[in-house]
């Protein structure tokens, strides 16, 4: 893992207790500072963050967790 | 993928822009993902990283982009992933849309579900048809 996934894995285990009330939702961590932007979707959160930090790279994640998207979703619904 | 619902993108990075035939992928939960010789060829921007599921359930760390898309008409910027020889719609993507395939032509189409919610008030405020 690059240094921006370790350390974002770490700052978000740090905030999850505050993470938490949030689950589902998108989190962006700016590993420099701490600072953190949650949304509905990774795009909003994105666009948060870089409102803020126009320059910088987020670790991002799904809050509760892993992964941020994943390849083995299935789809459900009533027929 | 060759049978799998298709919808046409239009791609606008820092460099250039493209359209592209897509594959509707309901297996993936983020936005879009972009092959990297169409990545190079447009340009993006890196947001950050992110852990990924794979199909197969591994995990993998990856770099995030955010990418202009331009889909059904809708304008925004949406996050990628670059990977693979095809692009991909995931249901971060298709979100807003209602989508239907023909089963014949395998061709998708999308219907606007918030335009179609505000339609079917405006009809029903104005006492129009039902």
């Amino acid at each position: 893992m690059s240094q921006l996934t370790d350390r974002g894995r770490e700052i978000y285990n740090d905030l999850y207790p505050v993470l938490v009330a949030n689950e589902g939702d998108y989190v962006a961590i700016e590993i420099t500072t701490g600072d953190f932007f949650v949304a509905d979707s990774l795009d909003k959160a994105i666009l948060m963050a870089r409102s803020k930090y126009p320059d910088k790279e987020f670790y991002c994640t799904q809050i509760g967790k892993e992964t941020v998207f994943s390849f083995a979703n299935r789809v459900t619904g009533v027929r | 993928m060759v049978d799998s619902p298709r919808i046409t993108v239009s791609l606008k990075g820092k460099f250039g822009a493209t359209r592209e035939t897509a594959i509707i992928d309901t297996g993936y939960t983020g936005g879009v993902v972009i092959p990297l010789e169409t990545a190079l060829k447009i340009g993006m921007d890196k947001v950050g990283e992110g852990i990924i599921e794979l199909a197969d359930g591994t995990n993998k760390t990856t770099e995030i982009f955010t990418v202009g898309t331009t889909i059904n008409g809708v304008e925004k910027d949406t996050t990628a992933l670059v990977m693979g020889n095809e692009v991909l719609v995931g249901m971060a993507a298709i979100q807003p849309f209602r989508v239907c395939v023909d089963g014949g032509t395998r061709k998708a189409t999308l219907e606007e579900t918030s335009q179609k919610r505000v339609m079917t008030m405006v009809r029903s405020f104005v006492g129009g048809e039902k």
